[in-house]
């Protein structure tokens, strides 16, 4: 079930489709790699784009500050998420 | 006081520069202008492996220039971005120039805004301000200028603007040693922190500032404790044990979340667009989507395989044609010297034949596949390949990376083992290191393609088939391999895959096909002749000296004659890849001196006489398909050898990528052999 309008769904950034727009909420991942999104910028409060997936579905590319990151499943499934448009 | 852990290449006579910044922002291009020194760029993180080190002179001063390797963070979690945090922490430059993508400002500041901890003398440097003017916006320099106390440049390193305004900014700040930039503060509760930590630590000696050094330890980084007593021998580790024990909060993250609020909003501030610029991404529907990403990707590596091989003929032929034209002049100068005849021989019909062989027949071809993947590596679409194989190759465990590095392996697999840097994880960059010799370097194609061309000679594409599917054959085990290494190393140490897809950028063509060439083609020949050299004289002293009725080589071969049979070849065949260990170039022209006993090599002249020798000497299809099979996987040659060592450091792994291919090979030309014996070919 999609948000719509203003209302925003709590959902995980491996269950996002290519398109959804969200904003991180929680970073669940181990130290070492909560410290390395927070290098590449992903942190609470960041506005992400789901752009595509890679042919067999993962890893997915992200849009994050300007940049294009792509990210493995088993790492999205780690970080909360709220879908905004 | 340095210890060698931590290599400084710091000159003393002149003051240092440190060009730091993030992967993918023109450092390197940058570094070229300075210096001109040639040193290649490509666009995609992971290109400069170890620091370069350059001189030239602004404002009157000499300066020494570093260009270090891209990180995203002075938290290094690879090899490469340890060696940019070594430097900048430990042999800290006079100037750090922090260069960064006008895009991708935002992100850029993140690890700025952590330098500005650490160094004193910063100037940032906003490349790619031409891509911001296409985008529609604009940077407001001093806005940025003023929020942070540091001077800001902006530059085009493509369009080469800008420069000297950079130049006066370090001529500047040369004469005048005294920028220091806005440091963050914290909120209370963590600056009293901060404070508690600096008395503790009072009386130890940093190579940084106090309050620096007290906000590595709040925020528990190992790393930096354990190299500061590597480099210093400063020994905290009883305090800093004690205070991880009994801190409560998580300061990382509350100091992180400044640093990110910190840079949105000078972000938002100084980039002032006028639209709302969105990411298009034409380009990657294309180049990653279900159906067509991985046709395309087959397409452009037999496109750039096939350019390859025809375009290298013509070049290896000349240079062949005029090397045995130098060769009696060769002769007749050495007659002129008081050498015995027999060592003129020695020196004409071995060494110089063998090694001028291994030039010709190796250059051309490198030179023109380089080329053509480094343009590929400036566009931008490398890590779209890592990032379309990256599911197939996780199961085998290894990561997309390791796509990259067999592909460069295509190259020459030397080049293939040292582009293994950019893997982070130590497991994943093991794994592709001991499978890189199963992609058959140009070294090999030659082989494959003139058995596929005298077995199949009447049919150009089914020879070109032959060499396909040894190719698809030999990645297909070479990934089963890498799944039996990933169970059965120890280091079960998996990283976390996060990988940046640059934009897509046009190729500088010339700087391409210079640079890569001297970087990659000329080195990799040049050790290649260095291995060749010595093991020429072995060749010729084996072909000509004679124990009783026969040479030492067909006595060689014909000990080995019965083993190599079990496995589909004969004794020449094994014998003559023995010999070829520093070029497998030489491997063929050695199997034809030995059936002609010539006790010297022969060029060929066509592929019908050659087939003629070989038929006679018992080679049949089974042969040819053996000897295929074992092209493609056997040991790695010398280069390649010394290379795994030097990456990997360790004798046990140099001989593990010694045995692994050989035995796979050995295995298949087994099953191959059992299968054509059964089916009475």
């Amino acid at each position: 079930m999609k948000g719509y309008g203003a209302l925003s769904i709590k959902s995980n950034m491996n269950l996002t489709v290519p398109g959804e727009k969200f904003i991180i909420s929680n970073v669940n991942t181990s130290e070492k790699t909560k410290n390395r999104l927070y290098d590449i910028g992903i942190t609470k409060g960041t506005e992400v784009i789901h752009l595509f997936d890679s042919p067999l579905g993962d890893p997915s590319a992200y849009f994050v500050r300007n940049t294009i990151i792509a990210m493995r499943k088993s790492e999205t499934q780690k970080i909360e998420v709220l879908i905004v448009e | 006081m340095l210890n060698s852990s931590i290599s400084c290449k710091k000159d003393a006579a002149y003051p240092s520069i440190a060009l730091a910044g993030n992967p993918n922002v023109g450092k390197s291009s940058l570094f070229n202008i300075l210096t001109g020194l040639h040193q290649h760029t490509g666009n995609w993180a992971g290109k400069t492996v170890g620091s370069a080190i350059g001189y030239t002179e602004i404002e009157g001063t000499k300066v020494m220039l570093a260009d270090l390797p891209g990180a995203y963070s002075i938290n290094p979690i690879s090899e490469e971005e340890t060696i940019s945090r070594d430097f900048l922490l430990f042999c800290k430059p006079d100037i750090t120039i922090y260069v960064c993508s006008a895009t991708a400002i935002e992100r850029n500041l993140l690890m700025f805004l952590q330098l500005c901890q650490f160094c004193s003398n910063i100037i940032l440097c906003i490349n790619m301000i031409d891509e911001l003017k296409k985008s529609e916006k604009t940077i407001d320099a001093n806005f940025i200028q003023k929020a942070l106390n540091i001077p800001v440049v902006c530059i085009s390193s493509k369009k080469k603007k800008g420069i000297s305004d950079l130049k006066l900014a370090i001529g500047k700040m040369l004469k005048e040693n005294n920028s220091y930039p806005r440091s963050l503060t914290f909120d209370e509760n963590t600056e009293n922190e901060i404070k508690s930590i600096e008395n503790l630590i009072k009386d130890i000696d940093f190579p940084i500032s106090k309050r620096a050094a007290a906000i590595k330890f709040l925020c528990h980084d190992d790393s930096f404790i354990s190299a500061c007593f590597a480099a210093y021998g400063t020994d905290i580790n009883d305090k800093y044990s004690n205070y991880k024990v009994n801190s409560s909060q998580n300061y990382s993250e509350i100091i992180s979340n400044r640093i990110a609020d910190t840079a949105r909003a000078i972000a938002q501030n100084a980039v002032v667009s006028k639209n709302e610029g969105s990411y298009s991404g034409r380009a990657d529907k294309i180049l990653t989507n279900k159906l067509t990403a991985y046709p395309i990707m087959c397409l452009l590596l037999c496109l750039v395989l096939f350019i390859t091989v025809s375009l290298a003929n013509y070049p290896s032929e000349c240079l062949s044609k005029l090397f045995s034209m130098f060769e009696p002049k060769l002769i007749t100068f050495l007659s002129l010297l008081p050498i015995p005849g027999k060592i003129t021989e020695l020196i004409v019909f071995g060494v110089y034949r063998v090694v001028t062989w291994v030039v010709s027949v190796m250059l051309p071809p490198m030179a023109i596949f380089f080329p053509l993947f480094t343009i590929l590596e400036d566009s931008g679409y490398l890590p779209r390949i890592a990032f379309n194989l990256d599911k197939p190759f996780q199961k085998c465990g290894g990561c997309g990376k390791q796509a990259l590095t067999m592909c460069m392996g295509f190259g020459c697999n030397a080049v293939g083992v040292s582009g293994c840097r950019i893997i982070g994880s130590d497991r994943e960059k093991l794994t592709a290191i001991l499978t890189n010799s199963f992609v058959p370097c140009n070294g090999r194609f030659p082989i494959l393609i003139v058995i596929g061309a005298m077995f199949f000679s009447n049919n150009q594409l089914s020879a070109s088939i032959l060499v396909a599917i040894m190719i698809a054959i030999s990645i297909f085990v070479s990934m089963i391999v890498s799944k039996i290494i990933s169970l059965t190393t120890l280091n079960g140490k998996e990283s976390s895959f996060i990988l940046e897809l640059p934009p897509y950028r046009i190729p500088q063509i010339g700087n391409v096909i210079f640079r890569s060439i001297i970087d990659k083609t000329a080195k990799v020949l040049l050790r290649a002749v260095i291995f060749a050299a010595p093991c020429s004289v072995l060749i010729w002293l084996l072909a000509n000296l004679s124990a009783g009725d026969a040479s030492l080589l067909s006595h060689i071969s014909g000990f080995l004659d019965p083993f190599a049979k079990v496995f589909g070849l004969d004794g020449v065949i094994l014998l003559a890849f023995i010999l070829g260990l520093p070029a497998n170039e030489i491997v063929i022209p050695i199997i034809m001196m030995s059936y002609l006993c010539s006790g010297r090599l022969e060029q060929f002249q066509s592929v019908e006489q050659l087939k003629y020798i070989f038929v006679s000497n018992g080679w049949t299809l089974k042969t040819a398909v053996c000897t295929c099979i074992f092209t493609m996987m056997h040991w790695p040659c010398a280069t390649t050898l010394m290379t795994v060592y030097k990456e990997t450091k360790s004798r046990k792994y140099t001989l593990l990528s010694f045995i692994i291919p050989t035995a796979s090979g050995l295995i298949l030309c087994f099953l191959a052999n059992i299968l054509f014996t059964l089916s009475g070919i």
